[in-house]
């Protein structure tokens, strides 16, 4: 199976398409947490199973939304290239490894676009699951969650970084520019 | 009983599969055989290929559908080879 996807990514050229929404949107999901635990961090909220449910609740609908609107742009994108290739070949191609492919990716894409911001929501919240839990930290949940977050971003940012040639630590410093204005925006809000 | 030894076609194809996997999925379904492509011509979404496959006892409606099946279409066979071996049992492969 696992071969059969990479072939067809090879194929239609989809492995930047992937990347992109493995980036793209896992970044939604790492920067949507932090707001969430900014935000509960701020309004001094104890009740731990709040916080749990409220990014819960978020991670799931960032996960529906991401397989979603994944899976009906790219059934749209890969149905026109299919139409396109079978004009300039003046044939039809539903039964050849293309027509196979522009069934097949559509899928991968969707459950790549929707499970990386509920896997990296998930990472995120884990502290927060863990002191829920029961489970001694070092730090306060939510402070250990604002961390998580800002290291999954500045990751994010080096991935991006080595895709396109860029140093490592600017990269990653950029990503965490981005989280750090982020969570000033709401600090400053939550002040007026 | 007639064998198949060489078969040459003139091929459209996408662009992707390369000629390099084009010609490994054909080869793949004709164990012991050589294949050889060239590229004849190249247009914006296609190609057209002169696909050369030689072999012992070639199976072409094994050749067509794994062309068919990489998305290519047969634009015309333009060259064959058959030997007749008297004396065999076997059904021809034609």
């Amino acid at each position: 199976m696992f071969e059969k996807i990479r072939f067809s990514l090879g194929l239609t050229g989809t492995h930047g398409i992937v990347r992109r929404y493995l980036v793209v949107n896992g970044f939604d999901g790492a920067l949507t947490m932090l707001g969430l635990v900014v935000g509960f961090y701020l309004s001094n909220t104890d009740d731990l199973r709040v916080v749990i449910g409220a990014c819960i609740g978020a991670a799931v609908a960032l996960a529906v939304s991401g397989v979603s609107s994944a899976y009906i742009s790219e059934t749209a994108e890969k149905r026109k290239e299919l139409r396109e290739l079978e004009q300039a070949m003046i044939r039809n191609l539903d039964t050849s490894i293309h027509g196979r492919a522009s069934r097949l990716l559509p899928f991968f894409v969707a459950f790549v676009n929707g499970m990386s911001p509920f896997v990296i929501s998930l990472l995120i919240i884990s502290p927060i699951w863990a002191a829920y839990l029961s489970i001694e930290l070092p730090l306060p949940p939510l402070i250990l969650s604002f961390l998580v977050a800002l290291a999954v971003l500045f990751f994010l940012g080096i991935y991006l970084g080595r895709i396109s040639d860029i140093h490592w630590l600017w990269a990653g410093l950029r990503a965490l520019i981005v989280a750090l204005v982020t969570g000033a925006i709401i600090v400053i809000l939550n002040l007026l | 009983m007639a064998h198949i030894r060489k078969v040459v076609c003139d091929v459209l194809k996408p662009h992707r599969p390369a000629v390099l996997e084009f010609a490994a999925a054909v080869a793949e379904k004709c164990p012991g055989c050589i294949v050889n492509l060239k590229v004849e011509a190249v247009d914006q979404n296609t190609e057209s290929v002169m696909l050369r496959v030689e072999g012992e006892q070639l199976d072409y409606e094994v050749i067509s559908t794994t062309i068919i099946e990489m998305g290519g279409s047969i634009h015309s066979v333009d060259e064959v080879e058959v030997i007749h071996l008297p004396g065999a049992d076997q059904d021809s492969s034609l």
